[in-house]
This record gives structure tokens, sequence and C-alpha cells, in this order.
């Protein structure tokens, strides 16, 4: 465990999870939040609660599940494959007008909590597999992963939110951090063992051109990416004197 | 002239709204007064498949409503006329757009809307503000 903390490896590993908890920590609390909207006062905490707990009693499952998997043949092959997806999808530009697909606040506390628990199913997955990747199979490095995803369940991740909005090349420069690591757990797959180990230089080779290769499909598939947009949401005219009266459309 | 007045419910944009009220009350013609409160986008991809849009707009409403709520009661105190309007996307561009649509004269804004970390890391939407829109800006301390 010493030898582990006093090599620059683990402190390199360790802000490679950081910062995949930071991109791929999905936006649980907003989620949480929004899905428990409609429910009455005194249920509202109760759904909070439990799609809290849900959330990270989820991560938890999968961060083991994710221990004993990885170790068997294929599954890197596999996960990496996931992964180089999850990271070009980071990059994607997100579809406006998603209108009337996503689901409705909903009015029943285990309606919400269900919402809450699909949601967190999806983007857990992302995460896990994420950290799982960059602990290259070390436990401590993925309970590590797992602690720190904690608290932006809890409190949600706005800042990183906005941090993209205003410098929009964190996103490239995390897609292809996603894509590095990923190419780290390609070569880790026992198939390619043989093929790897006789050329030395594929440790590098491979995650750098994982990562090209996700930056090039994002940004081809992306071209599109739209400029800022801004919405109206609502507006209204008061006249002196008169009590306030709102449209909305 | 139109007065744009960007608020977010800060005591800063509040110290706008005063400024802005005085300036109407000094004028020979009264002033159109047009309040704009810009909440960003708190849906990102994932939270967009999850939850209905419907959902998101009514709920980045209330956050505007909200910080609007001491501005409209400040200008309704004051026997103003005015217009208010919610947008949605990044601050310093949806005002600048909204100032251009509305044929603004003049913005006055607060000195500082968000503060800490956020700010720091973001550069004021003031700031911004001054860099991306050709007309004059009032800054209120």
């Amino acid at each position: 465990m010493l030898e582990m903390i006093q090599s620059t490896q683990f402190w390199v590993d360790v802000l490679k999870i950081i910062l995949i908890d930071l991109l791929l920590s999905g936006d649980n609390a907003v989620v949480i939040a929004l899905a428990c909207r409609n429910l009455p006062e005194t249920q509202r905490r109760k759904g909070i609660l439990y799609g809290v707990g849900g959330a990270i009693g989820l991560r938890v499952v999968l961060t083991l599940f994710a221990v004993g998997l990885l170790t068997l043949p294929y599954l890197k092959l596999i996960g990496a494959l996931l992964l180089m997806w999850v990271a070009i999808k980071l990059i994607l530009p997100e579809d406006e007008g998603h209108d009337g697909e996503g689901i409705k606040a909903e009015a029943h506390l285990w309606g919400a909590v269900k919402t809450i628990i699909i949601a967190d199913f999806v983007m857990s997955l992302d995460n896990v597999l994420g950290v799982a990747a960059a602990a290259k199979g070390n436990v401590w490095l993925l309970v590590f992963g797992l602690l720190v995803s904690i608290p932006m369940i809890v409190w949600s991740s706005q800042l990183v939110l906005k941090l993209i909005d205003r410098y929009p090349f964190i996103i490239f420069a995390g897609g292809a951090l996603l894509g590095y690591v990923a190419g780290e757990m390609l070569i880790g797959e026992p198939l390619f063992s043989a093929l790897i180990d006789a050329k030395h230089y594929m440790h590098w080779l491979i995650p750098v051109i994982c990562a090209m290769l996700v930056l090039m499909v994002g940004l081809w598939l992306g071209k599109s990416r739209a400029e800022v947009v801004v919405r109206d949401l609502a507006e209204g005219v008061v006249s002196a004197g008169a009590d306030s009266q709102g449209e909305s459309k | 002239m139109k007065i744009l007045i960007p608020v977010d419910g800060s005591p800063h944009s509040l110290n706008a709204v005063g400024y802005a009220i005085s300036l109407a009350a000094a004028l020979s013609v009264e002033p159109q007064l047009l309040l704009l409160n810009v909440q960003r986008s708190v849906a990102s991809g994932n939270v967009k498949r999850f939850i209905n849009a419907g959902t998101i707009d009514e709920y980045e409403r209330e956050l505007g409503m909200q910080a609007l709520y001491a501005a409209r009661q400040a200008l309704e105190a004051a026997g103003c006329a005015y217009q208010y309007h919610l947008s949605e996307g990044q601050p310093a561009a949806a005002i600048t757009k909204y100032a251009v649509e509305q044929g603004v004269t003049l913005i006055v804004i607060g000195a500082h809307g968000e503060s800490g970390l956020g700010a720091r890391l973001l550069g004021s939407v003031v700031d911004q503000v001054l860099k991306s829109s050709e007309l004059p800006v009032t800054v209120i301390h």
C-alpha cells in the first residue's frame, strides 16, 4: 500500500479518476430534484432520500460487479468499446427539442423513485466503467473513485456544467482522456497480451490512438454543433400601479 | 428610451434596479424599464433523457421568477411600469441578444452577481457583457 502511494503512476491514476468522476458524475442531483418536483411536500423529502440512497447503492453494486467482471476474458474488450462510445457521446452536442421523450415529473412517490433509479443506473454505468478502466483492477482506486463520486450524487456538480459552457474545450479534453483510458483497458485485455508484450510501444500507442479516434469521431459526428442557444422562457408586461400579471409561453 | 436591467436576485442587482428607478424619475420622458433574468440551462444530456422538457422549463421558470421577485417588488413600490423577461442560456449572450432585440438604449447592471469560486473560474457576467455588447453599459457598485 505504502509503495503504491509513493509511485507517480498512482497519483496520475488518482487524478484521472477525479476528472472522470467530475465528467461522468452525471447529474443525479438535478434528475432527483426534478423527478420529485411534483410530489407533495411531505413525500418530496422521502423521494429525494430514496433517490440519493438508491443512486449510491447502485454505484456500490456496479463497482463491485466491475471488479469481478473485468477479470473475465473479452470483457475488457467490450468495456473498452463501451467506454469509447461513452467518450464520443460526451463530445457530441446534445439534441435539442427532446420534447415529450423524457419522463414527466411523477405525482406519485414510487413513480418518482422509479424514474430516479433508472436514471441513476444509466449514469452510474458510465461512471463506473470509466473509473474501472482508470483503476486498472486496483481495488483501492475503484473504491476511491466511488467515494469521490458520492458527494457529486448528493450535491449537484453544476459548476462543471457551467465550466463546460464557458470553456467548451474541457469536453474535448475529457473525451480524449476517456478514449485514452479506454485504450489502456484494451491493452489490458488478456486476448491481446501476447501481441502487446511483443511490441512495447503499443502500451502508449494504442491509448493515444483511441484518444484521437474519440476526438475525430466526436468532431465528425458533431460537425453541426450549434452555437450557444438562448431560449425565451417567459415574459410579461406590468403597467404602473397595476397588479403584476405575467404570461408565460 | 429603453433601459435594460439584468437581475439575478443579488443585492448588487437590486442596487442596479434602484439606480434605474432614480434615473427614470430624473428623465423628462419616462423611459421603458425592462427586467431580464437569465437561467443557465440545468439540463445536460442525461437530465433531458430522463426528465421531460416541460418539467425542466417549469423549474427554470420558477427559479427565474424567484430571481425577479425582489426587483419587481422594488419597481412596483416605486410605481414604475416595466416589462420582464426570462431567458435560458449563457447569461452574457442572453443579455446582449435581448438588448439588441428590444433596441435598448442603456444597460444598467449590478457589479457582482455570482461570487466565489464559480465567478473566479467563469469570469463575471458583467465583464462578458462589457466585452460583447456594443451598447452603453452602466455598472452599479
